[in-house]
């Protein structure tokens, strides 16, 4: 219990930070140490395949390319200006709203589950993942291939004629 | 405070921050950033239940949502870079050539 709670604590903190920092390459930052206790909550939850996926995909690959865009933009003009948008007051109410429901379904709602199943191992993921889910899989492929040519596309300097 | 408990509230705050960062922040990356977080807290959600109720679909949910939260960063991050070089900011609210 005491390491979940601090790698919770650790999670949050810094998900506080990323919202919070001026320089958003710090931000970048603190968003990695986020992904990485997330990470390590789903090796305590027994998901060590998606703990490995969430640290080379998330804290690598999409992290990587984020800090990419981040350095191609300008950043002397980020700095200078006011952090938060205008709208900020209502947005902290409508957010708070909704913590204040997620918190009273969580602490109201939900009785600790109890079953006698035994704990799902990778096999078994594996197993149902290319059998029953095996047409959202190739549907998933389907998407990657779309988004790789989209950001290609998208991204592309016109030549002009 | 079960361990349960422990993980579905780290789940709904980092969503809730996600949602957060989304709407106050100026910056589009961070926006982006801030939409990163709240898949996270979703994934979290996800895994819980899988290892409480000892159900392999949790894990397969949560497979795609990554899957589809690399696509979205890709694309969104391709979408800046197009923006960035028709006007020079990445500033949400200096991007309103479509707003009425």
């Amino acid at each position: 219990m005491i390491p979940l709670l601090f790698i919770v604590g650790l999670g949050i903190l810094s998900a506080l930070l990323t919202i919070t920092q001026r320089n958003p390459i710090h931000s970048a930052l603190f968003l990695i140490l986020t992904l990485l206790s997330v990470a390590v909550s789903f090796l305590f939850l027994r998901a060590e395949f998606l703990a490995m996926v969430q640290v080379i995909l998330y804290a690598g690959a999409i992290m990587v390319l984020i800090l990419f865009v981040l350095l191609l933009t300008a950043r002397d003009e980020v700095l200078r200006r006011s952090l938060f948008h205008r709208q900020t007051f209502v947005a902290v109410l409508i957010a708070g709203a909704l913590a204040v429901e997620l918190g009273y379904l969580l602490f109201r709602e939900v009785p600790p589950i109890l079953t006698d199943h035994s704990l799902p191992h990778l096999t078994d993921v594996a197993q149902a993942l290319f059998t029953e889910y095996v047409f959202p899989f190739e549907l998933a492929s389907i998407l990657l291939l779309a988004a790789l040519m989209a950001t290609v596309v998208i991204a592309k300097k016109e030549e002009t004629p | 405070m079960t361990v349960q408990t422990l993980y579905l509230a780290f789940g709904a705050v980092l969503f809730s921050l996600g949602v957060l960062g989304a709407l106050i922040r100026r910056n589009m990356i961070v926006v982006l950033m801030s939409i990163e977080l709240m898949l996270n807290g979703v994934n979290v959600t996800f895994v819980a239940f899988s290892y409480f109720l000892r159900d392999v679909v949790g894990q397969i949910f949560a497979i795609f949502v990554i899957t589809v939260a690399a696509c979205e960063a890709a694309v969104g991050l391709a979408i800046l870079i197009a923006l960035f070089r028709l006007r020079p900011t990445v500033q949400v609210d200096e991007m309103n050539l479509l707003k009425w």
